[in-house]
């Protein structure tokens, strides 16, 4: 499976269109901060600098642009080789479907995982460099949250996962990633404080910081954020995405397995 | 059926249909090839979780949800014998939440206890008049924690809301408010309220008690508006009060009142009848037994209570001319629109110069500001709308209490001060010029930005402040905090006065700092006046007042 994982990563280093997706993954992060910067970030008085630590109380639209670009990434790393007839090739020589699936979710997986962590990390060092980090919440709890972002993060690709070799063609999976994506953001949804339901409602806890506003006839709101975030509710983060995205793996693997690849 | 959710139904429903609809499908699928219709098995899951999204989580929909798992066993499995298990299993699975979301109680209702250790904690942390009012966290921790362990027991919104209102009473801060919905909310007064016997008790200004909002039913027993009222169920009505749960829902910043109202609440007390001994007319005491009209005092005592307290009934920020000499500027709330927020109300002010100026031009002298049951607002507001009235020169407002960015607190000094951090002045413009007098007219409720104004205003020369009561006492920026059922709110922002102590909140005395300049009694004549006759008699007597004035 170690030459299919070695395979993958080539291919993926080689394709061009992957490399210029990935760096306006980036850009786009940053310049998300830009907007929220130049409209007047919520809370900021006049002539304040929007912080690194500012900046991460309100990024919750960099997990929604993760969420769409991981479609695309997801989409054509696991479906692009069932188009050219590469996975077929791959059976017929000896390889056992296992090593063939496997090998492709690992390299998927992990890469989108990376990509998430990073576009959230990038913006973020971009803003700590520019204006500094500020005390709007310590590096601790923006680190804690970025790693605990790994899990709905994986429950997510997961999903994408499934939802590709179902589809088996790159282009309308990531057509149905992108739309199952852009339906989520637009549904009038309940909130969901067990954070549990979707990878998208875990997101949206985590990046979520109880705050307190304090404010004076002619001074300015103060607002106070909680950095702490709920053992509790991590716990089933992490629990409720590993199990979704395993189930999510085993039901594309089930797929996989006794398909046709047609 | 009606309780659960439409949503929640349509999950539920989803089982059993996909269940038939599978079953149907393992047959067919069996004989073709395609392995696309093993989908199929998915689609009940997929459906479950966008509906889920869509609803909101609820544990008592759990076996909806497993039920929903289930059918992707057709999935792996793609055999006619598995799916069929999996179909019926489902269906039955599924199913088994619609009597669960409706016989076992708490459905899609949050844990109370957790609901209130969340707001509990909430408040503890950033109280800003904890120190001031030396409030025993621990102590009131102990007394509430037990009624929201029975209201969560009974699963009981009801009840949830009746603690919680207690709990907030408990601060004498008018800020501190709790409320799940306006639904819940009456029902909880009402709850609390007791039953209807057809009169409400009030207290008068020499001490005795009246019966007032009296039921047509009372009159053939000579019970009327003013009917002298020694004791309700053999206790005094002061005592009969205590029994009752809405008296101990009532916050009252200020005990002069806590004392007005003392009474208000004590004839919604008693079982199937309550006993009344009461002065007839003739003077002779007369006991009388009162059967239950209904179980909804509440409405009758919010009656009285809105005859004794409601303001001139014009629109908001209207300038009304009420005789030759005399205008009413009614101000029901210190809120204008969302752009004078902006503009520190320069728009607003304007408008209310020029309002005052034709008024002035139609020969109007004097203004009776009507700020009774104002729910209060914005101090910008508030800085406007003095600032036109004050006369001319320098008026002291507020001081800005000093916030320590870096500890994220603001910094006592002891003894009941605090570090100021700048004082809010401003230049008065005496609209009314020098023979202009001003008015003010409070009630227990006018608050916050209204307790501003009426500190604020009590301080000028050509201006009186008259009520029967003390404006609320409760001065304090107030923040609200969504919890997972209800909304708290409470004071969170420091105001002072300029030398750093508190400004207007009462501490561990009970006594706000403010008060009236002419407390009108609320006698016989007051009593007649507003609930035989129906005339608004704080006002007749602000124009008395203001005509007798001595300029």
């Amino acid at each position: 499976m170690k030459d299919l994982i070695m395979a993958q990563i080539y291919q993926i280093l080689r394709t061009r269109v992957y490399f210029w997706v990935f760096i306006a993954c980036l850009a786009l992060a940053a310049l998300f901060g830009v907007s929220e910067y130049l409209n007047g970030a919520d809370d900021l008085d006049d002539g304040m600098l929007l912080t690194a630590s500012d900046f991460f109380t309100r990024c919750g639209m960099i997990a929604t642009l993760f969420l769409g670009f991981s479609g695309f990434f997801v989409s054509f790393f696991t479906g692009d080789d069932f188009k050219d007839k590469t996975a077929n090739y791959e059976l017929m020589s000896g390889r056992l479907r296992k090593q063939s699936f496997f090998a492709r979710v690992t390299v998927t997986v992990v890469f989108n995982i990376l990509l998430g962590s990073l576009m959230m990390v990038f913006p973020l060092t971009l803003y700590a460099l520019l204006t500094g980090w500020g005390n709007s919440i310590p590096v601790s709890a923006a680190v804690t949250r970025i790693l605990l972002m790994a899990f709905p993060f994986f429950r997510q690709v997961c999903f994408y996962i499934l939802l590709t070799y179902i589809i088996k063609r790159p282009g309308y999976a990531f057509l149905a990633c992108y739309g199952y994506m852009c339906i989520l953001t637009l549904l009038p949804a309940q909130a969901d404080p067990t954070g549990t339901v979707l990878a998208f409602t875990s997101i949206q806890n985590l990046l979520h910081f109880d705050y307190w506003a304090t404010f004076g006839l002619e001074r300015d709101a103060q607002v106070i954020y909680d950095p702490n975030i709920d053992t509790a509710l991590a716990v089933r983060i992490i629990i409720s995405s590993l199990a979704a995205g395993a189930a999510y793996l085993w039901a594309a693997y089930s797929y996989f397995h006794k398909d046709d690849i047609e | 059926m009606d309780s659960i959710k439409n949503i929640d139904l349509v999950i539920i429903a989803l089982m059993p249909l996909s269940g038939v609809l599978l079953w149907a499908l393992a047959n067919y699928a069996e004989k073709v090839m395609s392995s696309r219709w093993r989908i199929c098995w998915l689609v009940p899951a997929f459906l479950t979780t966008i509906l889920t999204y869509l609803a909101g989580f609820e544990k008592l929909m759990l076996p909806a949800y497993i039920a929903a798992a289930v059918f992707v066993i057709g999935l792996a499995k793609p055999e006619k014998k598995p799916r069929k298990i999996a179909s019926v299993t489902a269906a039955v699975l599924g199913l088994t939440a619609l009597p669960l979301c409706t016989l076992v109680g708490g459905y899609r209702t949050p844990d109370l206890v957790k609901n209130f250790n969340n707001g509990f904690n909430k408040m503890k942390a950033h109280y800003v008049l904890s120190e001031e009012k030396e409030i025993d966290w621990d102590a009131l921790y102990a007394k509430y924690l037990p009624q929201f362990e029975e209201a969560e027991k009974k699963h009981d919104k009801v009840r949830n809301e009746i603690v919680w209102t207690k709990f907030c009473a408990e601060f004498h801060d008018l800020h501190v408010n709790y409320i799940t919905d306006e639904e819940t909310n009456k029902a909880a007064k009402k709850c609390a309220g007791g039953n209807d016997y057809g009169l409400v008790i009030t207290k008068l200004a020499d001490g005795s008690f009246a019966a007032v909002q009296v039921d047509d039913s009372l009159k053939a027993k000579g019970i009327h508006n003013g009917t002298p009222v020694i004791s309700w169920n053999g206790i005094s009505p002061a005592e009969a009060d205590k029994q009752s749960e809405l008296y101990e829902m009532q916050n009252y910043a200020d005990e002069d009142n806590a004392k007005f109202y003392e009474g208000f609440f004590a004839a919604g007390t008693g079982g199937e009848t309550a006993e009344l001994v009461y002065t007839d007319d003739n003077g002779v005491q007369q006991t009388t037994t009162l059967p239950k009209l209904n179980d909804d005092y509440y409405s009758r005592c919010k009656d009285a209570y809105e005859t004794i307290n409601q303001g001139l009934n014009v629109g908001h920020m209207t300038v009304t001319k009420l005789n030759d000499t005399t205008a009413c500027l009614r101000i029901k709330t210190m809120l204008f629109d969302s752009i004078s927020e902006k503009d520190d109300h320069a728009a607003m002010q304007n408008e209310l110069r020029e309002n005052i100026l034709a008024m002035k031009e139609q020969g109007v002298r004097d203004i009776v500001i009507d700020i009774r049951e104002n729910n209060g607002g914005s101090g910008s507001m508030v800085k406007a709308i003095a600032q036109l009235f004050a006369p001319e020169g320098e008026h002291y407002y507020v001081t800005d209490a000093y916030w320590d960015d870096t500890s994220h607190s603001y910094k006592s000094e002891g003894g009941g001060k605090w570090m100021t951090d700048h004082d809010i002045v401003f230049d008065g413009e005496n609209i009314l010029g020098d023979e202009g007098r001003i008015v003010v007219l409070v009630t227990a409720h006018s608050v916050s930005a209204a307790d501003h104004i009426t500190k604020l205003m009590s301080g000028f020369d050509n201006t009186t402040i008259i009520g029967f009561t003390e404006s609320s006492g409760s001065a304090q920026g107030v923040s609200p905090t969504d919890l997972d059922l209800g909304m708290l709110s409470f004071s969170s922002s420091l105001m002072l006065n300029k030398d750093g102590s508190v400004f207007i909140d009462s501490g561990t005395d009970y006594q706000s700092g403010i008060e009236v300049d002419i407390k009108v009694p609320y006698d016989n004549q007051a009593l007649t006046a507003l609930f035989d006759d129906g005339k608004d008699y704080l006002m007749d007597y602000s124009l008395e007042y203001l005509a007798e004035l001595e300029r």
